[in-house]
């Protein structure tokens, strides 16, 4: 069964919630890390998901937060103040080249080197950020770093 | 849950692939272009197209030598004769192989023809002509319909591909030697082929950098993929 989790935060851990499938789900930490769009030798290039990476995606309940349950095959829509995220990957078999990326309402999965989002209610941790890589024409590249909260 | 998965190896080939294709259907295509032409670069060059000796020497249109002397005679005529029109002779390609009389008549007409194209045609004095096709045979210039008498059987390597101005849509590319030839022009009752164009040639350099750096950033984003990058943090 696909996952179809809702993160939602104010700012302060009392708005913060997470739903799963339209329940509430009591976690003690949102964990999110990818990175992608690297070439052979570990540069930034151009591509995103395309170059291939690696991903980790995963919820700790708070009864157990020794467990970890896989977000993935699944949609996480995390609502932050001002921005939105969402990653998604749908493929039965969690292959990494369909995860999609849509930051803010823009398909960024082609141009996504780091997503990180660590939401720790057990150690106080609030951490979320986005890197990405923009192709320019007639300048140098740059890879920008998005602070999300 | 983890998941790592590479694919860098793939893409890069494809996109080598991509640019090999490329550059083999320019060098193909510049080569067919020649043989069109002149039947290879090496006659091209040498003269069978622009240059005096291939022609009068090959012998192949079975009267080089009768044609250049024909044409001597033929300027000779130039101020003289008006009243033939009958420049068919050296004007259409069929008389190539024609027999050394009819190329001879010809020669008497020959002014009176170009003579009179001159004033029909309305070409002034120093007119850049493009357009036109070069005739070997009678080592004349059609233009407009036409037929002018080419100074110096076609002035070699730049002059040959002169003359041809115009032929192919790759005379039009900075990748082909004609794109940096001038036009041929005429000045004083001759066509004169254009020279070479240090205007084209650097236009054509500037051209084949802008196309080198298109591709590359196209398909690497960069020069050898060693392109530095400019690390920026946005808050909020």
């Amino acid at each position: 069964m696909m996952n179809e989790m809702v993160f939602t935060t104010g700012g302060d851990w009392e708005s913060t919630t997470l739903f799963n499938n339209g329940a509430e789900f009591a976690a003690a930490q949102l964990f999110i890390e990818l990175a992608a769009g690297r070439d052979e030798y570990g540069n930034p290039a151009r591509g995103g998901v395309n170059l291939g990476g690696e991903i980790t995606a995963i919820v700790r309940p708070q009864d157990n937060a020794d467990e970890e349950f896989g977000i993935f095959p699944g949609r996480l829509e995390m609502n932050f103040p001002g921005h939105q995220l969402i990653m998604e990957n749908t493929h039965p078999g969690f292959a990494f080249e369909f995860t999609r990326i849509i930051y803010d309402g823009q398909d960024v999965t082609n141009d996504v080197m780091d997503v990180y989002v660590d939401i720790n209610a057990v150690d106080n941790v609030v951490k979320a950020y986005l890197t990405l890589y923009k192709n320019h024409w007639f300048s140098r590249d740059e890879v920008a770093t998005f602070n999300i909260i | 849950m983890k998941q790592t998965q590479h694919k860098t190896g793939l893409k890069r080939i494809v996109q080598g692939g991509l640019v090999a294709m490329l550059s083999l259907l320019l060098v193909f295509g510049d080569t067919a272009s020649m043989a069109q032409r002149g039947g290879g670069g090496r006659s091209f060059g040498g003269g069978s197209f622009g240059g005096g000796r291939s022609f009068g020497g090959g012998g192949s249109f079975g009267g080089g030598r009768g044609c250049g002397g024909s044409f001597g005679s033929g300027g000779g005529s130039f101020g003289g004769s008006r009243g033939s029109t009958s420049t068919g002779g050296s004007s259409s390609s069929g008389s190539f192989g024609g027999s050394r009389s009819s190329t001879g008549s010809s020669s008497g007409s020959f002014g009176g023809g170009r003579s009179g194209g001159f004033g029909s045609a309305g070409i002034s004095r120093s007119t850049s002509l493009s357009g036109g096709s070069y005739n070997r045979g009678g080592n004349t210039f059609v233009y407009g319909g036409s037929s002018y008498p080419v100074y110096g059987y076609g002035g070699g390597f730049w002059g040959g591909y002169s003359l041809g101005y115009g032929y192919s849509p790759w005379h039009w590319m900075p990748f082909h030697p004609a794109f940096y030839v001038s036009p041929p022009y005429y000045d004083n009752g001759m066509i004169y082929p254009g020279g070479f164009s240090f205007i084209r040639f650097f236009f054509g350099v500037f051209l084949m950098i802008f196309g080198v750096w298109f591709l590359s950033r196209l398909f690497f984003g960069g020069f050898g993929g060693s392109r530095k990058v400019r690390y920026t943090t946005h808050n909020g």
